[in-house]
């Protein structure tokens, strides 16, 4: 696999929104999908939960194929008229959002592990504006 | 993607190989291709000069991505590789890390050869490449938004970026 991840717990990511915030989510449908951290199935199912539990309202729901190339995320032409970003991707995926749009927060609903080399988990460094 | 860089350069590989090995070049075509450093063209290049400098190459495996052991696996039990990977001595292998490692563990009976090392994660466009923005630990990089080029990383780590040809 090429990057390992895990989700953050759903209870972590709610306390991040507030009622009637606009929100975007997007998932990367490779690493974090694989590792049952992201993907289509997730993001439809995180979306609910939110829009139940909080009140945000979702604007829109972007799968990318690989959350790290940004190209595919300026090829889904993303809106920029929302109050936050939600990341079911790596953090090499965050980073992606985070560079488009410097100005808007981007939760990462995604922990990344670090990169396995066999048995060996080699760590990474968390992004400061990321809580590792 | 994992960012992939290398310790060695063409020459260096030169030493570790001689005319009468019988080689496989191996590539990745994921990470190690946006890093251009494996990939078809790349895989194609080296071969190709390994060839032209008198070496005996005597197949060429690209593999969709090189870090995954049913995939590598494969290549040991297929009735169309069974046999040509049975007769190698060595495998020359673009790949990160874990590609190599893995790969190695397969294939026990032949010299496996590193070229790829990884440093960290990348995210990549056609615009800048592949751009190092989260680093691994314990390199002395701090992780970056705008990431570094992999030459500025090279150079940071003492390493080299791109074809080995």
């Amino acid at each position: 696999m090429v990057c390992a991840v895990e989700a953050i717990p759903y209870e972590k990511i709610k306390s991040q929104f507030t009622q009637g915030e606009r929100v975007s989510i997007v998932t990367c449908n490779t690493c974090t999908r694989s590792q049952e951290a992201g993907g289509a199935k997730l993001m439809e199912e995180m979306s609910e939960l939110l829009v139940k539990d909080v009140g945000i309202e979702v604007v829109e729901e972007i799968v990318l194929t690989t959350g790290c190339n940004a190209d595919y995320y300026d090829q889904a032409n993303p809106r920029d008229d929302v109050d936050k970003i939600l990341c079911l991707g790596c953090w090499a995926g965050w980073t992606v959002i985070k560079r488009k749009f410097p100005d808007i927060p981007v939760i990462a609903g995604v922990r990344t592990l670090g990169i396995p080399e066999l048995s060996e988990m080699k760590a990474v460094v968390p992004p400061k504006e990321i809580e590792g | 993607m994992i960012v992939v860089l290398r310790d060695i350069d063409y020459e260096q590989l030169k030493e570790q190989i001689t005319t009468d090995d019988r080689i496989i070049v191996w590539s990745c075509n994921d990470c190690t291709k946006y890093c251009d450093l494996g990939g078809r063209k790349n895989l194609n290049a080296l071969a190709d000069a390994l060839e032209k400098d008198g070496y005996n190459v005597i197949h060429r495996e690209l593999i969709g991505v090189g870090c995954q052991p049913p995939l590598i696996r494969l290549r040991s039990q297929h009735p169309a590789t069974k046999d040509i990977f049975g007769s190698a001595s060595v495998i020359v292998v673009l790949s990160c890390t874990d590609g190599f490692l893995k790969t190695q563990r397969v294939f026990k009976k032949q010299k496996v050869i590193q070229i790829g090392v990884s440093v960290g994660l990348g995210a990549y466009s056609k615009k800048e490449g592949m751009r190092l923005v989260i680093p691994m630990d314990g390199i002395g990089l701090e992780p970056s938004i705008e990431g570094y080029s992999l030459d500025e990383v090279a150079k940071k780590l003492g390493k080299k970026s791109g074809p080995l040809v």
